[in-house]
């Protein structure tokens, strides 16, 4: 059935169509094509004839271009538009015509840089050129990394490895260095917040070894769409870029939908659950053979709508599966498979988590359904980008959780398609980041006492000499400490370490990966661990050696683990006291440990069973921000109100703060406390989630008045009713106050600031 | 003039002083040229002056030169600093005079560095580093390379030192020039240690043509003794550092040699606050490494010369060198040192190597075609109660002698004794004996059908 008629069954559906509360008809745009640029090879335009490209659109010959005349630059265009040629093309020009030159390629994780690495192959082996290119992770095996030292033209990693692996052992890259014509940054989007400082330190780093080897490479960055790239781009690469912004690709008529699922509780005011709904819609598009793409928010929710669809779409005896599932954990070859079926057809449904989110190229699907709000419109927006066909008609949908946040969204739909996407913003300079990054670059060359690494960078040198790590000898600052700095320093907040599972028998074989923070939800001893639909008991799990021993079974039911989370005050480094309020910043211990796992059953999701996870507790020590209240601030309030009027208030110093810190929203996290063991108060406290802290909770500290301040200002000017995304956060339900509690609390805070 | 030469004096007495109490220097012959000026420098000669200051160490060269004994030599880079001892060819490290490897056949040389043509221990130098970490990585310093050569009757050590942080580029030039000079070097660990570490300070001292160095015109050798080591003694040795093949091997102790660990800061007090005097014992450290270099070839050529000559060696070194001549695609040296080795060992002793060595020397001999010494071995092993002996042995007599009935009965056997935990070996047996079984069954029906 062609697209356009299951959609009218759709909205004509009796049991769906009350739900869309939102239907967007978005027209088609023809495609704007360019020549290739002058004077690239012909082996090259012969290989990309034989990909069915016999010309290029306007933003690939623009960055080609640009690249090729020496420009900085970012490209920012759709999911599926094409976006790697706009690298490949000038890098392979490049070194078809001079085979000394080097490309370094940066993608935010090992997976992504993996998953890219297949298409540049085709086009090298299409081109029957000489160009080697390489992945050099964790994964690569010593014998190898010799060789791609020497020989690899494209050198393929992520920034983890760029930071401990590749710039402070430099000289044994000198090839690459000197002869390095191009840095791809990919994902530019995914370098924000704390991230992305460390990120832009690293390249400042990259930079000083170039200069070092006489080498200037071209930096070349891709981005989803945020507010500011080319800004951010500037940030990260320490100099003003060239922007490219304007899609050539055609784009199909497209239809937009918001879709909250019925009420099957009217007491109770309880509706079907997102994942039900989102089974309910792509069973009826799979079934009329629409490629579809589901979007879940869990690893296990991927799982459960697989397998929900899997038993849905009943093949015939032999037949293969039509419905993946895609996501972190997967073998590389298990997820090679998913994309390449993709491609071609022979996949009809893939269940993902945001995995494929990313620029993982699986070709254009007709279909893509949101389970839940993914959390931030620019990752709403990419996820809905996977729907899209050159000519011809596409759907997304977003299926509202029960979260406020969705719901907000399903009863505002306008919201999601006026509000501009998040701004990507990071803090080069950010002190204790920068230290960090200067303490790795001394290590891997003598700073000379001019030398710039940001504003005061000669202060920070003498300061480095006087803690007895640096030694200044003839106007130059060298390394001078037994440590290799770059293994204490992390450029992520969480460990990427992974936990493997294997499958028992005669014959062990590894069949697939957990990352650490999921490790004690996923694979506790128990636990049913889904893999591509196919269900595995974990008889062990070793968390000294990070292996989960399994064994496949088949039962009715899945496991779901709970997680405990503590959050306590070690010490108070300054506090400040206005009027009944108290202010204070200082160190706390963040703990979470895995608790109990319930049994719930497939399709039901009825309780079955449980069971106690004997797991140890994991800490995290961090910095924080905290305000508490005197009875006299609440005292106006009834106990549930004072509740909301905190989260409230957390909710949106999660949001304002980082605008004025350089963060992301994902680099803090606020919690609301009645009655804080600590302080013994009603209490809210914004933590930063990087071990340690970068120094933003003091900085909270010292700058709060303008935060608050704004923060007031956001409330004032808000006109929504009881509160909104964009200001104290949804409410639970249809409380009309907790919008003028979280006001109160903050009038109180301000109204004992000192003039 | 006159301060300043009665101070030298004062100092030059206080070192020998210093060196009478403290733990002994290496037992240098002669210490050559230790007042030599140093170049273009107005020193104030104070031995704990900074070295890492402004001031740098040009103001400190005479003081350095005094306290570490050695001397200020000119390149092209600056001038570098280094300190020369010179023994004896019948000083005696541990077991063995340092002469020892000249008298090392160049057939045992081949062995012990599994080269063709070994060049001449007289044309190789003995190298070891003393470095700031051992994190590797281009923020290590080498400031102190030992480099031990033989001389016409002499055994000569030559020290580079890294005296200040901007001379790196002259300590290296003149260190290079030297290794150069030779044809090769002989390291402990140094392939993947001493040698990468220096040729990252090379590199960033741009000290070559980088990346365009045709990786020199002659081939240069470097001989890891580690490997040698590691190889024969893995096994034995609680760890194959150098300190315990020093003890295990040549016989050395070392008394009150400065903790390894300690090292890199005691160099980082010298740059930083200038206590020159403890790197006396750094010095000293140094050169019983390289002179325990020369001796442990010796002892590992004796090893190879006395297998060589088929000279009984202990047990346990017959069959490390056994090993190392099947790694090294030698079966037939291989055999006979199992053979020798396996002839003294009591199979049913604590912790016997006897099985492990009649396996493998049973595989030999089946390669080299003598399939009844083979044949015997596994007997053996199978009365030993060795399952995989009894696995050859029954393939012995199924395919080779063709004894099926033999075949049959000793796979039941196996079968019997095979471990449940064992699934997939077990699943091979029984195949095994179902074919012997069809086979069996083969060749007796048609004589059954005849009679």
């Amino acid at each position: 059935m062609p697209l356009s008629d299951v959609l009218d069954s759709l909205r004509s559906d009796p049991d769906l169509r009350g739900c869309f509360t939102a239907w967007r008809d978005v027209p088609p745009a023809p495609g704007k094509y360019a020549d290739f640029p002058p004077g690239v090879d012909d082996r090259l335009v012969k290989a990309l004839h034989a990909h069915g490209i016999d010309r290029l659109y306007t933003h690939q010959a623009a960055a080609a271009r640009a690249a090729l005349e020496g420009r900085d630059l970012v490209v920012v265009t759709p999911t599926a538009s094409g976006k790697t040629l706009c690298y490949n093309l000038p890098v392979l020009q490049t070194i078809l015509s001079n085979p000394d030159a080097r490309a370094l390629y940066l993608f935010p994780t090992k997976a992504l840089s993996q998953d890219q690495m297949e298409e540049l192959h085709g086009l090298v082996a299409q081109a029957d050129a000489d160009v080697k290119t390489y992945t050099y992770d964790g994964d690569t095996p010593g014998e190898v990394r010799r060789k791609i030292r020497e020989a690899g033209h494209v050198v393929v990693t992520n920034p983890d490895m760029l930071h401990t692996g590749v710039l402070p052992h430099h000289t044994k890259w000198v090839k690459l260095f000197e002869n390095l014509k191009f840095v791809v940054i990919d994902e530019l989007h995914q370098y924000r917040g704390v991230f992305g400082s460390h990120v832009a330190n690293l390249l400042r780093r990259l930079r000083r070894i170039c200069a070092f080897y006489g080498s200037r490479p071209v930096f070349i960055a891709c981005s989803a769409t945020i507010a500011n790239p080319a800004d951010l781009a500037s940030q990260i690469l320490g100099k003003p870029v060239a922007l490219i912004d304007e899609s050539g690709a055609p784009r199909g008529r497209k239809i937009v939908a918001v879709y909250n699922p019925p009420v099957v509780n009217r007491e109770l005011g309880i509706r079907q659950s997102s994942v039900n709904a989102a089974r309910v819609l792509a069973t009826k598009l799979l079934k009329s053979n629409v490629q579809t793409i589901v979007f879940a928010p869990s690893r296990v929710r991927v799982e459960l709508l697989l397998r929900y669809l899997r038993a849905e779409m009943r093949r015939r005896p032999g037949e293969p599966e039509r419905v993946e599932g895609y996501r972190g954990g997967y073998l590389p070859s298990e997820r090679r498979a998913v994309e390449r079926g993709l491609r071609e057809g022979r996949i009809l449904g893939v269940v993902s988590t945001n995995a494929l989110e990313l620029g993982i190229d699986i070709g254009g699907l007709d279909a893509s359904i949101l389970t839940g709000f993914p959390g931030s419109l620019a990752s709403a927006w990419q996820q809905m980008g996977r729907a899209g066909r050159r000519n011809g008609l596409s759907f997304a949908v977003l299926v509202a959780s029960s979260s406020p946040l969705a719901q907000y969204l399903a009863a505002h739909p306008e919201y999601l398609f006026s509000t501009p996407v998040e701004e990507g913003r990071i803090d080069a300079e950010n002190l204790l980041v920068r230290i960090s990054h200067i303490k790795c670059a001394a290590f891997e060359l003598p700073f000379r006492e001019a030398e710039e690494f940001g504003p005061d960078t000669r202060e920070l040198l003498d300061a480095l000499a006087q803690e007895n790590v640096l030694v200044r000898s003839g106007g130059v600052y060298h390394w001078m400490a037994e440590a290799f700095p770059a293994e204490q320093v992390s450029l992520r907040s969480a460990a990427i370490d992974n936990f493997v599972v294997i499958e028992k028998g005669t014959k062990a074989r590894v069949i697939g990966e957990v990352d650490r923070p999921s490790a004690p939800l996923l694979i506790h001893d128990e636990a049913i661990y889904m893999h591509g639909g196919t269900q595995y008991h974990v008889d062990q799990l070793d968390w000294k050696e990070k292996k989960a021993y399994v064994r496949k079974v088949d039962v009715d039911y899945y496991t779901d683990a709970n997680l405990a989370v503590d959050l306590e005050v070690l010490d108070s480094f300054a506090r400040e006291e206005r009027g009944g309020v108290i202010i204070e910043h200082g160190e706390v211990a963040l703990k979470w440990v895995a608790t109990i796992f319930k049994k719930l059953k497939l399709f039901t999701n009825e309780n079955v069973g449980w069971g106690k996870i004997q797991l140890p507790e994991e800490t995290r020590h961090t910095t924080a921000y905290w305000i508490s209240f005197d009875e006299a601030a609440v005292e106006p309030f009834p106990a549930a109100r004072v509740e909301e009027g905190l989260s409230g208030l957390a909710h949106l110093l999660r949001h304002i703060a980082p605008i004025f810190l350089l963060c992301d929203p994902r680099d803090l996290q606020a919690t609301a406390q009645v009655r804080s063991p600590f302080t013994g108060r009603p209490t809210i406290f914004v933590c930063e989630n990087h071990p340690g802290g970068v120094g933003m909770a003091r900085r909270l500290f010292e700058v709060h008045d303008r935060i608050l301040q704004a923060s007031r200002d956001v409330i004032g000017r808000c006109e929504c009713a009881n509160g909104c995304p964009g200001c104290v956060g949804p409410g639970v339900g249809a409380s009309p106050g907790n919008k003028e509690a979280a006001l109160r609390l903050l009038e109180r805070v301000l109204s004992h600031a000192p003039a | 003039m006159l301060r300043r030469e009665k101070l030298l004096e004062a100092l030059a007495t206080l070192r020998r002083g210093e060196a009478a109490t403290a733990p002994p220097t290496p037992p240098a012959e002669t210490v050559r040229d230790t007042s030599a000026s140093p170049p273009g420098a107005e020193p104030e000669p104070s031995p704990d002056g900074a070295a890492g200051t402004e001031s740098t160490a040009h103001e400190n060269a005479h003081a350095i030169a005094v306290v570490l004994g050695g001397r200020w030599v000119d390149t092209p880079h600056g001038p570098a600093f280094v300190r020369e001892t010179v023994w004896p060819l019948d000083h005696r490290h541990g077991r063995w005079p340092l002469g020892a490897p000249l008298d090392v056949a160049p057939e045992t040389l081949a062995a012990v560095w599994s080269t063709a043509q070994p060049p001449s221990v007289r044309r190789l130098g003995f190298l070891d580093t003393e470095t700031t970490g051992l994190a590797g990585g281009t923020g290590t310093y080498v400031f102190l390379a030992g480099l031990g050569t033989f001389q016409d009757r002499s055994f000569r050590l030559r020290q580079y030192f890294l005296p200040s942080l901007d001379g790196e580029r002259a300590m290296l030039s003149l260190l290079f020039e030297d290794i150069e000079r030779l044809d090769g070097v002989i390291t402990y660990n140094g392939r993947s240690f001493d040698m990468p570490l220096l040729e990252a300070r090379r590199t960033l001292s741009r000290l070559r043509e980088t990346s365009r160095d045709p990786a020199g015109a002659r081939q240069h050798h470097h001989f890891d003794l580690l490997r040698a080591v590691r190889r024969i003694y893995r096994h034995r040795f609680p760890s194959c550092a150098l300190i315990e093949a020093e003890t295990r091997l040549i016989g050395h102790h070392r008394s009150a040699d400065v903790a390894g660990a300690l090292i890199p800061t005691l160099y980082f007090e010298y740059i930083r606050a200038g206590r020159m005097a403890p790197l006396r014992e750094v010095f000293r450290h140094n050169a019983i490494d390289i002179l325990s270099l020369a001796s442990v070839l010796a002892a590992l050529a004796s090893l190879f010369a006395a297998a060589g000559a088929g000279s009984e060696i202990a047990v346990d070194d017959a069959l490390a060198l056994a090993r190392w001549w099947e790694l090294e695609g030698d079966p037939r040296r291989a055999e006979a040192l199992y053979r020798s080795a396996l002839d003294r060992i009591e199979p049913q002793a604590a912790g016997s190597s006897w099985l492990e060595a009649a396996r493998r020397h049973a595989a030999i001999l089946r390669s080299l075609g003598d399939r009844d010494g083979a044949a015997r071995l596994w007997a053996r092993l199978w009365e030993q109660g060795d399952l995989r002996g009894g696995v050859e042995l029954a393939k012995h007599f199924e395919h080779a002698v063709r004894d099926l009935p033999r075949a049959e009965a000793i796979a039941l056997a196996l079968l019997a004794r095979w471990p449940d935990r064992d699934d997939g070996g077990r699943k091979e047996v029984v195949r095994r004996l179902e074919r012997i079984r069809r086979k069996h069954e083969r060749f007796s029906a048609p004589r059954q059908a005849a009679s």
